[in-house]
């Protein structure tokens, strides 16, 4: 057992991937436009925190195009899902005031 | 962080979830679109099929759904958790039933509009319990 504030991701944390992550979670896929309208952010702040995301490989970025107009499709990967699902769980953990159960 | 702010942050993911779900309705129509075609298209074959000729009408039915899904879904902005599998079991389902169908009642001959139409409605039937569970789950 330890205190829950320990298991928060550090990257998941901030507000705005917090969102992100929380719409990709609901969802096997989602246009770049569609979480960018959900999220309420600009194109070029989601393009930066999708960034940081897909780098840590919580994120998966696939291009493609329907018809001629391109499209840019944003999925969570096994590993952003495990790390959304212990976030979650830490804060749960926090809001209910009880340790949280690691390994 | 404390209780306060992670009561906040939760509710922002409940937040989230129902804005993904309410973005995520588009299935309902597919399948329900899909079972009404069915019901219309599947008596058509079997009552028409003394006359070749006429299959035209109900295949040019089909095809403009066909025409019409891949328009629909590519116009999609969000493909909701799970859809897939959900999606893949239910064309699963009606494929089967829409072969039965086609083997049983178009491939024997029957055509008494009360059985045809009957049989229809049960090829139909997974598409339209497949609307209906994924409006459940908005």
């Amino acid at each position: 057992m330890s205190h829950p504030r320990h298991e928060l991701d550090e990257v998941i944390h901030s507000p705005v991937r917090m969102s992100i992550m929380a719409v990709l979670a609901a969802a096997d896929k989602a246009e770049f436009g569609f979480v960018r309208d959900t999220v309420e952010i600009t194109d070029s702040a989601l393009s930066k925190q999708v960034a940081i995301l897909e780098r840590v490989e919580y994120v998966k970025v696939t291009k493609g195009y329907v018809g001629k107009r391109p499209r840019t499709w944003l999925a969570l990967s096994k590993t952003g899902r495990d790390a959304y699902a212990r976030h979650l769980a830490a804060l749960r953990a926090i809001a209910e005031g009880r340790p949280v159960r690691t390994g | 962080m404390e209780p306060d702010d992670a009561r906040t942050a939760l509710l922002e993911v409940e937040r989230r979830g129902r804005e993904v779900r309410a973005g995520s309705r588009w299935p309902i129509t597919l399948l329900t679109v899909w079972g009404v075609v069915t019901v219309v298209v599947e008596p058509a074959f079997a009552l028409l099929s003394e006359r070749p000729w006429s299959l035209v009408f109900p295949m040019a039915v089909m095809l403009g759904f066909v025409a019409w899904v891949g328009v629909f879904a590519a116009r999609q902005r969000v493909v909701a958790r799970g859809f897939a599998r959900r999606y893949l079991t239910v064309v699963a389902v009606w494929a089967v039933l829409h072969t039965g169908y086609i083997a049983l009642i178009t491939g024997m001959g029957v055509r008494d509009p009360a059985i045809v139409v009957a049989a229809g409605l049960v090829v139909a039937l997974p598409l339209f319990a497949g609307a209906y569970a994924e409006g459940r789950r908005l």
